[in-house]
């Protein structure tokens, strides 16, 4: 083995980014650990845990910690990352010349190289004593800091490492390839947390940009809460690579992330609320067409791609850059299977009625998402009633359920999408989108005996029994969206979050013409 | 293996320290903070005062203008000069 006072062999390796490199570069002109470890060793995995502790001390002081991992690059950045490492780190493969070159024995074995090029210090094996005086001595870190950093009562204070990797005989080696092999890339991002729970694309260099196009990756859209990350545009194209949507769907992605970002929208309160809401978004415009989004049958049941990745995307927004993730900072008590994401395109094509994004100001033929704190679907079936009088009475009915079937007035805006069947005999009986809500809003109204379950909360408690409310205090509040295949007699309540003006309003921004 | 960009702002990582535990209650100024959630006075005046007769606190209440969204900055300065500890007390 090389032994102190020998000068250090010369080695350029794979950076764990896939650059070359040389252990002389990264030492410049101070001192370095070399530090062999290799990814199925405990010791290894010891050392590399423990080092990191005192990694920034040891770099104030001079001298550079860098790890030569005997595994693949993939591998190595996956120890590092299970080991919370995050120093220098290259990869060697076989035939492991650098670690022949060190004449390693096992691993973890550490090399304290001096400005001058030669081995000063060589620890086999995790000594928190030998390293913590490598700590003290070369890299002047005070004592008071070395046993900070790497306790001295934290156990094993030593404990002896695994064969190194240039040691192993041909077949000893196959064995080790075996489980370099059973690294998964897939796998790996579940272990990083970068998910909901399903899959996700790894999120590599060359699809975030292909997901960028010609938007600039540093452009900040604001801050992300409840966590308080930055949405840079780059941040954005991550999340919408990891939720599978296709380059196309970006423009849709950043406009919807703007929705949300709007203060109005209130994402703070949307991730937090022991509330099961989420961000709804309704896609209005040629863009629907552009990217073959679903507005027909099914289109809130998944199955479609822009459907399914774009919603995905803006809840991965909030749940990893925004960090709400469920247990930490989002409360819900249950949530619902709308919030791993929830996004449709209104089927304009079949709606007698001007269209969301035209109710709601935006330009014909302009293309515009719209954001909303939604619940998960209420299905209201009709297939009965042949007099559009009764269906509204139904919806109306199933409508007064939204947030608590007792909760009375809502004061909010509530969603209702309405199924081609039941829109196309309101438009027969020559019914405006008004004239629908105003209907709705009365076919609510109910005496206020009917509305007392259990302790009241402050509206209806000051109330007689005769005194009668409606679930909205106006049709506008009412808000219908058309949607659904052409058959079946299903219109969906979309129940609102908390109203009076303290959750959510709902936002809309126009999607960039690319 | 190509690099990956993670989705997570690091910054927002930032830990901050957490203020010296008080040795005792006894004597300290409290607060208890109603976020604004239903039944939130009764809560707060029954948990006050244990605080106040068992632990000896000088117990006051205040409040934030809705649970839906974070404190505005003037509450949390409010807090920060007017109380040795504070405590965000929910309901429902």
């Amino acid at each position: 083995m090389i032994e102190p006072g020998q000068p250090a062999p010369p080695a350029t390796l794979e950076s764990l980014q896939g650059a070359r490199i040389s252990l002389e570069s990264l030492r410049g002109d101070g001192k370095a650990i070399v530090l062999f470890v290799e990814a199925e060793c405990p010791t290894s995995r010891l050392a590399l845990r423990r080092l990191q502790a005192v990694s920034a001390s040891l770099e104030r002081g001079g001298v550079k910690l860098v790890a030569i991992h005997q595994d693949p690059p993939d591998v190595a950045a996956h120890t590092m990352r299970s080991c919370e490492a995050d120093f220098a780190a290259l990869s060697e493969t076989e035939p492991y010349s650098t670690s022949a070159a060190f004449s390693v024995r096992t691993v973890p074995t550490a090399f304290l190289i001096g400005a001058d090029g030669r081995v000063e210090t060589v620890i086999e094996g995790w000594s928190r004593d030998a390293f913590a005086d490598i700590a003290a001595g070369a890299a002047a870190v005070a004592k008071d800091d070395v046993d900070r950093l790497l306790d001295p009562a934290a156990k094993p204070a030593f404990k002896p490492g695994c064969a190194s990797k240039n040691t192993l005989s041909a077949e000893l080696l196959a064995s080790t390839r075996a489980a370099e092999a059973s690294f998964d890339e897939f796998e790996d991002l579940f272990e990083r947390g970068w998910t909901d729970g399903l899959p996700v694309v790894p999120p590599t260099r060359s699809r975030v940009a292909r997901m960028l196009g010609d938007y600039r990756s540093d452009v900040s859209l604001g801050i992300v809460p409840p966590g308080t990350g930055e949405l840079t545009l780059e941040r954005l194209a991550v999340c919408a690579v990891l939720a599978g949507c296709h380059p196309s769907y970006f423009p849709v992605v950043k406009a919807a992330a703007e929705a949300v970002l709007d203060p109005a929208f209130n994402l703070h309160g949307v991730t937090n609320t022991t509330h099961s809401c989420g961000p709804v978004l309704i896609v209005n415009g040629p863009v629907r067409g552009r990217i073959a989004m679903n507005a027909g049958m099914n289109c809130l049941g998944g199955w479609n791609r822009a459907n399914a990745t774009i919603g995905r995307a803006i809840r991965l927004l909030s749940g990893l850059t925004g960090r709400g993730t469920p247990g930490l900072l989002d409360r819900s008590t249950m949530g619902q299977p709308g919030k791993i994401g929830f996004c449709f395109a209104e089927n304009e094509e079949v709606s007698p009625w001007e269209s969301l994004a035209s109710a709601r100001g935006f330009a014909q033929g302009s293309s515009v998402v719209t954001a909303y704190a939604g619940d998960g679907p209420l299905t209201i079936s009709d297939h009965y009633s042949r007099d559009p009088e009764q269906v509204v009475r139904t919806i109306a009915l199933g409508g007064s359920v939204a947030f608590s079937p007792h909760f009375y007035p809502l004061v909010t805006e509530t969603v209702f999408v309405v199924c081609p069947e039941h829109v196309s005999m309101f438009a027969e009986a020559g019914w405006s989108k008004r004239d629908v809500a105003e209907r709705i809003v009365e076919g609510s109204r109910r005496r206020v005996a009917d509305l007392r379950t259990g302790d009241q909360g402050p509206f209806t408690a000051s109330l007689d029994d005769d005194a009668e409310l409606t679930k909205w205090l106006s049709a506008d509040e009412i808000v219908l969206v058309v949607a659904g295949g052409r058959a079946g007699r299903f219109t969906m309540l979309l129940a609102p979050w908390v109203g009076f003006g303290l959750g959510s309003q709902m936002t809309s921004r126009v999607i960039d013409e690319v | 293996m190509e690099e990956y960009i993670s989705p997570f702002d690091d910054r927002s990582l930032e830990r901050r320290a957490l203020a010296p535990r008080l040795e005792s209650l006894s004597g300290k100024r409290v607060t208890l903070l109603s976020i604004r959630k239903p039944k939130t006075a009764e809560f707060l005046a029954e948990l006050g005062e244990i605080l106040a007769q068992q632990h000896g606190a000088l117990v006051s209440y205040d409040e934030k203008p809705t649970f839906t969204r974070p404190a505005p900055p003037q509450v949390i300065e409010r807090l920060r000069a007017g109380a040795d500890a504070v405590i965000e007390a929910l309901a429902d």
